[in-house]
């Protein structure tokens, strides 16, 4: 392998492994404020993906640059609602939050399905961030990989000023902290609980619209960035963020490696491999503290 | 004040609360005595919101509250401080004190509850950057205390304030919720068995068994044989 290999396929790696920082972040923040595990993320995943194709390129033809806080905004709300009309409900049932896990997972079957019916089972192609290269004498990168790296670091960045400095973000850490000593202080726990739901639905949408150009869209495509991103989640340590970033890129990173040197049908075998481990030797996680 | 009338709750089956009810008037430092698992610490989450009652109603400021959500009761002035305080164990004492804050009512007054609190326990400042989940026993009883007068409370029900503090630290808490009175905060506060609290108390109510067995000042408490020998301990 030479060099400019070996960076290309770190660089492939580093843009993946933000796509599934996003996706564990979401997945952290809902079971940290709501103690629920959402299957259905993987369908806000796809469903985000979906929207911003039949906004601009699939059907109405839209500007993509307009698309895309529009569809941020429409999944932040899909997330909102999903949780007050399906979960909120089910919360005053004893043993609710079983039932909400296996609600969650029959609603992702719904949501996708629903998808493979409106749009059918063949691909669809998203528009990339930016096209073309930035060129640095014989090394060329693609733009939309730089543009990645980026906005997924960006994004993460100001998720944790949001849960570190202002008042709701502070308010959805105390209800994850301690739900009873949240309800003392006298947040409102209902409306955390949806902005949990809607935070991880606008951190799917990001996620989906960095990665589909690279991946295509298809009605299954939310399931396994949902399934890696809770490898990366189960390794890094519950609600650890650091050891979320960490496992976040060096599972991306290996995941890449690993498709250029024995195909690209080993990614999830991988995923699924260290995820037993993880669960053998170190059921907390590397970094894991809970 | 705090109207609390024929309050009955039931855990499952057990019932824990029975006909209970209490008075407080503004300005009033009122304390309610009892053993363990009679039902102190569940009439303190009912008023606040925690539980709801089974029967009876809870009149607080001129409102019946008792089918309020606790978010309700904060927002009208009304915090309750747990046994169990229910820090928030990953923020720090700064951060722990500022979400005490969150009420809409307390946040014009963030600062000002700040310098109280600090000026009532000194220590809080000291521990500003630590997490609360590093403070011991005596630290967190401070912070939960803290925390709630961040709350900008105009009544406070407090659960076992002195429980596992060591002596000279318990006569210190009372002195503060007692300052914190003197600020025009009433207080109801429930104690397994203590003669520091009954020092401070206007009304002394005794709960055993879910139900309210006496009711009366001080000297009446001191007066009753039975009182006297089971619950102040002396």
């Amino acid at each position: 392998m030479d060099l400019e290999t070996f960076i290309n396929l770190f660089l492939a790696g580093l843009t993946l492994g933000t796509v599934y920082l996003l996706m564990a972040m979401g997945l952290t923040l809902v079971y940290g404020v709501t103690k629920v595990f959402n299957y259905a993320q993987g369908s806000f995943f796809t469903w985000g993906g979906y929207l911003a194709w039949s906004l601009s390129v699939g059907i109405l033809g839209w500007n993509y640059y307009l698309v895309i806080p529009i569809t941020l905004v429409a999944m932040f709300i899909f997330g909102m609602v999903f949780e007050k009309a399906i979960v909120l409900p089910l919360r005053r049932l004893p043993g609710w939050d079983f039932t909400v896990i296996i609600v969650t997972l029959g609603c992702s079957l719904a949501l996708d399905n629903l998808i493979l019916v409106v749009f059918g089972p063949l691909s669809k192609t998203v528009p990339h961030l930016l096209e073309g290269t930035f060129n640095f004498g014989k090394y060329a990168i693609a733009k939309h990989d730089v543009i990645m790296l980026v906005i997924g670091i960006l994004v993460f960045i100001i998720l944790q000023l949001f849960l570190s400095k202002t008042w709701t973000g502070m308010a959805l850490r105390a209800v994850s902290q301690d739900n009873v000593g949240a309800k003392i202080v006298g947040l409102p726990l209902n409306t955390m609980y949806s902005m949990a739901f809607g935070i991880a639905g606008l951190l799917s949408a990001v996620a989906v619209i960095l990665l589909a150009p690279r991946t295509l869209l298809y009605p299954l495509v939310g399931w396994t960035t949902l399934l890696k991103a809770f490898v990366v989640m189960v390794l890094g340590g519950l609600g650890n963020i650091k050891g979320t970033v960490i496992a976040a890129f060096a599972l991306s990173i290996a995941e890449i490696y690993s498709a250029f040197f024995l195909g690209g049908i080993w990614a999830m075998p991988l995923f699924l491999a260290v995820l037993v481990i993880i669960l053998v030797f170190k059921p907390k996680g590397l970094f894991g503290s809970w | 004040m705090l109207k609390v009338e024929n309050i009955n709750f039931l855990y499952g089956e057990v019932q824990v609360l029975t006909d209970v009810s209490i008075n407080v008037e503004e300005g009033e430092f009122v304390a309610i005595f009892g053993p363990n698992g009679h039902g102190k610490s569940t009439l303190l989450k009912v008023i606040c919101g925690l539980l709801k009652p089974v029967s009876g109603s809870i009149h607080y400021d001129g409102r019946v509250i008792s089918r309020l959500s606790t978010q309700a009761i904060v927002d009208m002035g009304l915090v309750y401080i747990p046994e169990d305080r229910n820090l928030f164990p990953e923020m720090t004492v700064a951060d722990n004190l500022r979400m005490g804050a969150y009420a809409k009512h307390a946040r014009p007054k963030i600062k000002e509850n700040l310098e109280l609190v600090y000026q009532l326990f000194p220590k809080l400042k000291e521990l500003n950057n630590r997490t609360a989940s590093g403070l011991s026993g005596g630290e967190a009883r401070m912070l939960a205390i803290g925390r709630g007068l961040m709350s900008n409370p105009k009544f406070l029900a407090i659960d076992e304030p002195s429980f596992g503090l060591a002596p000279n630290l318990r006569v210190d808490v009372f002195k503060s919720i007692e300052e914190i009175r003197k600020r025009g905060t009433s207080i109801l506060l429930v104690e397994q068995s203590t003669t520091i609290a009954s020092d401070y108390a206007h009304h002394i109510y005794v709960i055993e068994d879910g139900k309210i067995v006496f009711k009366g000042s001080k000297e009446e408490a001191y007066n009753n044989g039975k009182i006297r020998k089971i619950f102040l301990g002396l």
